[in-house]
């Protein structure tokens, strides 16, 4: 019970009948009902809260009618007409001080006023103040004036949402900085928000609905919003980044969207929203040339770092050439150092250029198989006998080079920093519904837990370069790669335990079989 | 025609480097060839001395790409438009692998175009059998 009527409270509330001027609406269709049903009294009540509260009667009820409502009270609580014929002769009323006392009813009829959502918001009802009865065509009306009541209710309701829409729409309208305008076919202006309407200058502010406004703009703009808006009305969308000099002198730069609709009579119109994003395409501008630079610079940096070391490297063996015998065997090794640390910064020049280059010939997804991948990899990577690579036969999508460098540096790795001169290396791949998860697992001496975050690292080796050739750049790049697809690379290892290095790699469509 | 002995065509260097000038000069050496190799920096130098008439025919050149002052490029597009030694033959040696100064290259006809880190011996080899059996242009 208790929800119902917080149910009807809500109603109430939502039917904006607790208006002041409510009190007079129904005041026709009571006067009707006591007419046509021939009773002196009627009135309509709603529930407010726990109570009912009269809205508009004909003859006279006590004040406390308000809250002591005994015979409404039964009406809400059926979903049909309750008639009492003589309210002496009814449990429910015989004891009641308005049957007693003044106003001395002795009858009561009641209709409940239910919704479509079959919500009961109050009552039509009728009062004698001796015993009576409806007959077969008073009840008839009755309910149909109850009905009456409940649509011009609706009615209400409905009015009050869209004056609330309405105003809703307007706090919008005034308040969106994006420029908000529909065309129609004519490329007539019929409708402009507040922010486009004061791009125009005030004088011209009442010239621009029913006007196409082209005529104030450069030629070449006025073309460029004409292209769009008929590429608009044949495609049902438009997009464009353009940038605009507006009426008042100023320049920004605009996605503009233009979508075709149908008006209420049918009339093809455009709805056109442009927002400025002149600060965040400069902002992507000087992003696009900063890492230009940086990439040549990178290029460019390792490119003419080679040409010397190059150099030096052919110097030194000129010299191991032409005058070997007469070097002491100490010199000789310095110059075998020495040809080692060219080899090693080569290295590192052709990491660092590969590591520049990450993503940007990767190529698209495409139907591969793992154990193939994996396999040209290791033809590559020149692996001693001793190690065996076992790898799931199973086919993937993804771009081919990416998926290359990942497994020939993680292969590469789990040799080079194997302890024994064989090994067993496994490459295992789930398909999940969003990802590939390629796992691959040594049985070499293990990563301490500690030092994990440290090996992805840029030019982070574990150990010194001396014992283990290698830029250190390896597991970085891996990562770089990763992150160009949204995937990432995880580790799992112990001190004498292996290692399972674990890339999660997003499944990504297929452009082209 | 007569054929020059092999042993007379110049080879005109061209090239920025000491060090890869001098490799040059060392591998001739250790294979006994005896040609004699006129160096020049750059391009001008290079145009400068064609114009002083020091480089005597026969000869053939050996190109860098990047150069100071003027590039192998410029320097070529200078030499096919020069009456006298537009028809030369040219070879490229080159750190550069860029398809568009490949492209470039043979688009001024030039005989060959070599990347510096793939030759080693190999372009001593070819100069060395070349030499014996190639017919170049005389001064009319």
């Amino acid at each position: 019970m208790q929800t119902d009527q917080e149910l009807s409270i809500q109603t109430v509330e939502k039917y904006n009948i607790l208006d002041a001027d409510i009190d007079k609406l129904f005041d026709d269709i009571v006067m009707l009902a006591t007419e046509s049903c021939d009773k002196p009294f009627a009135m309509v009540s709603f529930i407010d809260a726990d109570k009912l509260w009269v809205s508009s009667q004909v003859g006279l009820f006590p004040s406390e009618m308000d809250q002591k409502n005994v015979f409404c009270e039964q009406t809400v609580k059926q979903t049909g007409l309750l008639e009492i014929y003589d309210t002496l002769f009814d449990d429910r009323t015989k004891l009641n001080e308005f049957v007693i006392k003044a106003p001395n009813i002795r009858y009561y009829a009641g209709i409940p006023l239910i919704n479509s959502e079959k919500q009961t918001l109050g009552t039509l009802c009728l009062f004698d103040t001796k015993p009576n009865v409806l007959d077969k065509h008073q009840k008839s009306i009755l309910k149909l004036l109850a009905k009456d009541v409940v649509s011009q209710l609706e009615l209400r309701r409905k009015n009050f949402e869209l004056s609330k829409l309405i105003e809703l729409n307007q706090l919008i309208t005034k308040n969106n900085p994006d420029l908000v305008f529909a065309k129609d076919s004519d490329y007539k202006i019929l409708h402009a928000n507040t922010a486009f309407l004061s791009l125009f200058p005030e004088k011209m502010r009442d010239k621009v609905i029913g006007y196409t406004t082209l005529e104030i703009y450069s030629d070449a703009v006025a073309a460029t919003f004409l292209v769009q808006d008929k590429l608009a009305f044949e495609q049902g969308k438009a997009e464009t980044i353009e940038k605009i000099t507006f009426p008042n002198g100023e320049t920004r730069t605009l996605f503009i969207t233009k979508t075709r609709f149908e008006d209420n009579k049918d009339k093809v119109c455009i709805l056109g929203v442009a927002r400025d994003v002149t600060e965040r395409e400069a902002l992507i501008e000087k992003l696009k040339k900063s890492n230009g630079d940086l990439d040549e610079f990178v290029y460019i940096a390792s490119h003419d770092l080679k040409a010397p070391l190059n150099a030096i490297k052919r110097l030194v063996s000129w010299i191991e050439e032409d005058d070997c015998e007469i070097l002491s065997g100490d010199s000789l090794e310095h110059f075998g150092m020495i040809k080692n640390r060219i080899n090693r910064m080569n290295m590192l020049l052709k990491d660092l250029l590969d590591y520049s280059r990450i993503g940007k010939n990767d190529g698209l997804p495409q139907k591969l198989n793992l154990q193939e991948t994996a396999m040209h990899c290791c033809e590559l990577l020149d692996l001693p006998e001793g190690f065996i690579i076992e790898v799931d036969d199973i086919d993937l999508i993804l771009p081919v080079i990416p998926l290359e460098l990942v497994l020939t540096s993680l292969i590469s790795n789990a040799v080079k920093h194997h302890f024994k001169k064989s090994g067993h290396i496994r490459i295992h791949c789930k398909n999940l519904a969003h990802n590939y998860q390629i796992s691959v697992t040594d049985d070499g001496p293990g990563i301490d837990p500690k030092l994990h975050k440290k090996i992805f690292i840029k030019f982070q080796t574990l150990k010194p370069r001396d014992e283990v050739e290698g830029t250190g750049l390896g597991l970085s790049m891996v990562e770089k790669t990763l992150a160009n697809y949204s995937g990432n690379i995880a580790v799992k290892s112990d001190i004498g335990e292996g290692a399972t290095f674990t890339v999660t790699w997003p499944k990504l469509k297929a452009s082209s079989e | 025609m007569k054929k020059p002995k092999p042993n007379k065509i110049t080879l005109f260097l061209i090239e920025d480097d000491d060090i890869d000038a001098m490799s040059i000069t060392r591998k001739f050496k250790h294979r006994e060839i005896t040609n004699p190799i006129i160096r020049a920096k750059d391009g001008i130098e290079a145009l400068e001395l064609l114009a002083s008439g020091r480089i005597s025919r026969p000869f053939i050149i050996l190109l860098d790409l990047q150069m100071p002052r003027m590039n192998g490029l410029e320097f070529l597009t200078k030499l096919r438009a020069d009456n006298d030694y537009k028809n030369s033959v040219v070879f490229i040696l080159s750190t550069s692998q860029n398809e568009n100064d490949i492209f470039d290259s043979y688009e001024s006809n030039v005989a060959g175009y070599f990347i510096k880190d793939e030759v080693n011996n190999a372009l001593i080899d070819i100069f060395d059998g070349y030499r014996d059996i190639v017919h170049l242009p005389q001064a009319r």
